[in-house]
């Protein structure tokens, strides 16, 4: 790629060249589940911004890319508190020191024959206590609890939600879209007021605009400077998503990055790329496989891949 | 069904729809929202989506006032990337703030 001129850091990827992007989502473990719930409840409770912890992620300068996304989000978030004076480092020095010491319990050794019906251990039965990162979200957590900002029940609730009410609601609200023309059309032309009318809260945080793909065009999303998704709608964004290739490849090549997830364009097809940087969050409108037109809603929402939303691939039946 | 529009009002927007802008080619220091490889190229105005408290300044713990018209941009592949592979009706859309445009 030509080199790109004036970027402002090491989170401005957009353009950079990268590598074949990993396709799988890795999915979330605990402790990330957790990192991600205090910040999201933090910044729903306007005790910080999302725009602040992008900042104090973009100012580690070549720190940002030594540690991985929920590593950075937690070191950043710290940041944000002590500018903020929620948090005084000294306490949290303190409260870091204890929580270390309530994990120091003596390790049983599992026999060999120990196993979970053939899966595989967790992280959290290693015996081994949280690493550092989870101890440092863990006494945030405590330490705004005491304050009475945030309660224990605020971050258990957004962990669940984002296990398991945001990700169903993409798919639904597609499903709708396929079976009422009308509701497709509203959709279009502004997104949240018709979401809301589903029941679905979209918490005053997140503009939905809704892309439609079409024989004629095909949408793609990425966020070049950090992870802007709409996770109300969709979850927790996966892991490739977030990685420095996506990030990096798509606005430049997106016809590429679309074969490397088994997506082919065909050539008199438009590629349309949004790169969302700002306020407003998208998601794809998949064309509707043919011979599914006598389905149900309920049927429909099954064909809908996180994937889809996304626009990195089109529901089975259309390819 | 009716509904109330979910974009905030921005009467006093200088761009219109369809009318072309550029992004403006500066590299200050501080939290922007307009990745570098998008300053200085040409588009044009795709829709206006509002007023909105500007991230420049809720990045350092300000309350973001007064809010700053945002627009979504349209702009050609093969004007954005002078060695652009696809075809030249590919083409990339991303929001800007108008602080960050000038008339093309």
């Amino acid at each position: 790629m030509d080199e790109i001129e004036g970027k402002m850091g090491p989170h401005d990827l957009g353009g950079e060249s990268g590598d074949k992007i990993d396709t799988v989502d890795h999915g979330m473990t605990h402790w990330e589940k957790h990192a991600n719930a205090l910040r999201m409840t933090l910044s729903g409770k306007n005790l910080i911004t999302v725009d602040e912890t992008r900042r104090a992620a973009e100012d580690m300068g070549d720190h940002y890319f030594e540690i991985d996304y929920f590593r950075r989000q937690t070191e950043a978030l710290a940041t944000v508190l002590f500018e903020r004076k929620l948090i005084l480092q000294e306490s949290f020095d303190q409260r870091m020191e204890e929580v270390k010491s309530r994990f120091r319990v003596p390790i049983v050794p599992l026999s060999d024959s120990h196993d979970h019906d053939g899966k595989p251990i967790q992280e959290d039965e290693s015996g081994e206590g949280p690493n550092l990162h989870h101890v440092m979200n863990i006494s945030m957590q405590e330490l705004l609890q005491e304050k009475g900002l945030v309660t224990a029940e605020e971050i258990r609730n957004k962990i669940e939600i984002f296990d398991g009410d945001y990700p169903n609601r993409g798919p639904k609200v597609v499903a709708r879209a396929w079976k009422d023309s009308k509701f497709r059309e509203a959709l279009l032309a502004d997104a949240n007021p018709v979401i809301e009318e589903m029941g679905i809260d979209l918490e005053h945080a997140a503009r939905v605009i809704v892309v439609e793909n079409t024989p004629e065009v095909h949408n793609i999303v990425v966020c070049t400077l950090c992870s802007c998704y709409p996770r109300v709608l969709m979850g927790q964004p996966p892991t490739w998503y977030k990685s420095r290739s996506y990030r990096s490849r798509v606005v430049y090549e997106p016809r590429t990055v679309l074969k490397e997830f088994g997506t082919e364009i065909p050539e008199g097809v438009v590629v349309r790329t949004h790169d969302s940087n700002a306020d407003m969050r998208y998601m794809v409108l998949p064309m509707q496989p043919d011979g599914t037109e006598e389905l149900s809603e309920e049927q429909l929402e099954k064909l809908v891949s996180r994937d889809c939303l996304v626009g990195v691939s089109v529901p089975e039946g259309v390819k | 069904m009716v509904f109330e529009s979910s974009y905030t009002p921005a009467p006093e927007a200088v761009f219109e729809v369809g009318e072309k802008v550029t992004v403006i080619e500066s590299a200050p220091p501080g939290h922007r929202r307009t990745p570098a490889y998008i300053r200085g190229k040409t588009g044009a105005i795709e829709r206006v989506c509002g007023s909105f408290a500007n991230p420049e300044e809720l990045a350092y713990g300000f309350n973001g006032l007064p809010e700053k018209i945002l627009y979504r941009v349209k702009f050609r592949q093969v004007d954005v990337w002078p060695n652009y592979q696809g075809p030249e009706f590919d083409i990339l859309e991303m929001e800007v703030f108008e602080h960050w445009l000038k008339k093309a």
